[in-house]
C-alpha cells in the first residue's frame, strides 16, 4: 500500500513540478488559439455598431467646415475686442465733453457702429459654422455660449440707446439718466465680451 | 496496485495548483478606460474614453495576440467644442476608430507576473505606428481575469496629424495615452 501511494505520489509531483505556463504541445482539439490555424482578430467581431467603424466623409467635411469657420470666429472675435475696448474708452471721453457742452459725437458714433458691425460678422461665422446634431456646449464653450446670452442683447441694446443719446445731444436736449444707463450697459458688455474671449478651447 | 479512491482524489487535488498565469484560450475585454492628456502652453487637457471593446487569444507558444478598438468620438475631454476639434484633426470621420494591436511576449517563469511586455501597432487617424516593449503592469492576475494598465507616448507627428493651437501655439507633440483595462477569459470563438 505505501509503496503504491509513493508511486502516485511521484507521479503526481513530477507532473504538478512541470511550469504551466511552459511551452506545450500544440492542441489538437482545436478549442484554443494557435495563431496559424484560427481567423485573425478583426475588429468586425468586437461589436461596434455599423456608425462607429463606418467612415463618414461628409461628417469629416463638416467638421473641417466647423474648424476654419471657428478659427475665424477666434480671431475676428479678437481683432473686435481692440475698437470695443477703444470704444468704451472713447465713450468716457465723449461723455466728459458732452458735459461740458459739445456736441461732437461722430467718432464715438462711427467707432460704434464699426464695432457692431465686426462683432455681427464675429458671431455670424459661430452661430452659421455646422453642427453636429445633439451637440451640446458644454465646459468652457459652455461658458463662452453662456456669455454670448449677455453680451449679443447688449449688442443690440447699446448701440440703441447710444442713438437715442446721440438723438438728444444733437437737439439740445436733456439727456438724464439714459447716458448713465448707455454707460452702464455698455460696462456690462465689454466685461462680458472680454470675458468671454478668455473662455476659448482649442 | 490498489489505491484508495478517498486518497487518489485528495493527491489530485493537492497536485492542481490554484491557477495558472498563462495566457491560453480567448480574452475579452471587460472594461476599460483610456485617457489621453495634451499639453498646451495655457492649459492641460485629458480625455477619457470608457468605450473600447477588445479580444484576445493567447497562444500555445506562451504569447498572446490582442486587439483593442475604440471610437474617437468616445473621448470626452469635458468641452464639446475641443472634443469636435480633435476629431477633426484626427480625422475621425475618415477613420472612426483607434485600433490597437498587442502581441503580448510570453510571460516569465513566474506564477503571478508583475509585467507584461507587449508589441503595439497602433492605427490612428490613417496612419499606423509600431511601439516596440511597451510595458503593462499588472494591477490583478486572477483566475480568468487580469487587470492591467500602461501607457504609450503617441507623437503626432507620427500619425501625420496637424496639432491643434489656440492663440497661434500648437499643442505638445507627445500626447500620452494611459490605460487601465481589465480581461476576462472567455468561451466564444
Amino acid at each position: 500500500m505505501v509503496k503504491n501511494i509513493a508511486v502516485v505520489v511521484c507521479l503526481l509531483l513530477a507532473f504538478s513540478g512541470r511550469p504551466l505556463w511552459a511551452d506545450e504541445k500544440p492542441d489538437t482539439s482545436g478549442s484554443a488559439a494557435t495563431g496559424s490555424r484560427t481567423p485573425a482578430l478583426s475588429v468586425e467581431d468586437l461589436g461596434f455598431s455599423k456608425d462607429d467603424i463606418q467612415s463618414d466623409p461628409q461628417y469629416q467635411k463638416d467638421l473641417q467646415t466647423r474648424s476654419d469657420m471657428l478659427q475665424i470666429h477666434q480671431t475676428l472675435g479678437l481683432i473686435t475686442a481692440v475698437p470695443m475696448t477703444a470704444e468704451y474708452v472713447l465713450g468716457l471721453t465723449t461723455a466728459g465733453q458732452v458735459g461740458n457742452g459739445s456736441t461732437n459725437t461722430d467718432l464715438h458714433a462711427a467707432l460704434g457702429i464699426t464695432t457692431a458691425a465686426l462683432y455681427t460678422t464675429t458671431a455670424l461665422f459661430a452661430i452659421l459654422a455646422p453642427k453636429p446634431k445633439g451637440l451640446k456646449p458644454s465646459g468652457n464653450t459652455g461658458t463662452h455660449v453662456d456669455l454670448a446670452w449677455i453680451h449679443a442683447p447688449l449688442m443690440i441694446v447699446v448701440p440703441l440707446l447710444g442713438d437715442m443719446v446721440n438723438d438728444q445731444i444733437q437737439n439740445h436736449q436733456p439727456v438724464g439718466n439714459l447716458g448713465t444707463i448707455h454707460g452702464i450697459l455698455a460696462t456690462a458688455l465689454l466685461v462680458s465680451y472680454l470675458t468671454s474671449a478668455t473662455v476659448m478651447t482649442f | 496496485m490498489k489505491i484508495s479512491r478517498p486518497l487518489l482524489v485528495l493527491l489530485f487535488t493537492l497536485a492542481t495548483p490554484a491557477f495558472s498565469a498563462d495566457l491560453k484560450g480567448n480574452w475579452k475585454l471587460q472594461k476599460a478606460e483610456m485617457t489621453y492628456t495634451v499639453t498646451h502652453p495655457l492649459h492641460v487637457v485629458h480625455g477619457t474614453s470608457s468605450s473600447a471593446r477588445g479580444e484576445g487569444r493567447g497562444n500555445q507558444d506562451g504569447t498572446g495576440n490582442f486587439l483593442v478598438a475604440v471610437p474617437v468620438r468616445s473621448f470626452d475631454s469635458g468641452d464639446a467644442n475641443r472634443d469636435l476639434h480633435m476629431q477633426e484633426v484626427t480625422k475621425a470621420g475618415l477613420y472612426p476608430l483607434i485600433i490597437l494591436r498587442a502581441k503580448l511576449a510570453k510571460i516569465p517563469d513566474s506564477k503571478e507576473p508583475k509585467e507584461l511586455i507587449a508589441d503595439l501597432d497602433i492605427e490612428f487617424a490613417g496612419e499606423k505606428v509600431h511601439y516596440p516593449g511597451i510595458p503593462l503592469k499588472v494591477l490583478d492576475w486572477k483566475e480568468g481575469s487580469v487587470s492591467l494598465n500602461g501607457s504609450v507616448s503617441l507623437s503626432l507627428k507620427a500619425f501625420k496629424i496637424t496639432p491643434p493651437s489656440l492663440l497661434a501655439m500648437p499643442v505638445h507633440d507627445l500626447v500620452p495615452v494611459k490605460w487601465e483595462i481589465e480581461w476576462n477569459r472567455s468561451s466564444s470563438k
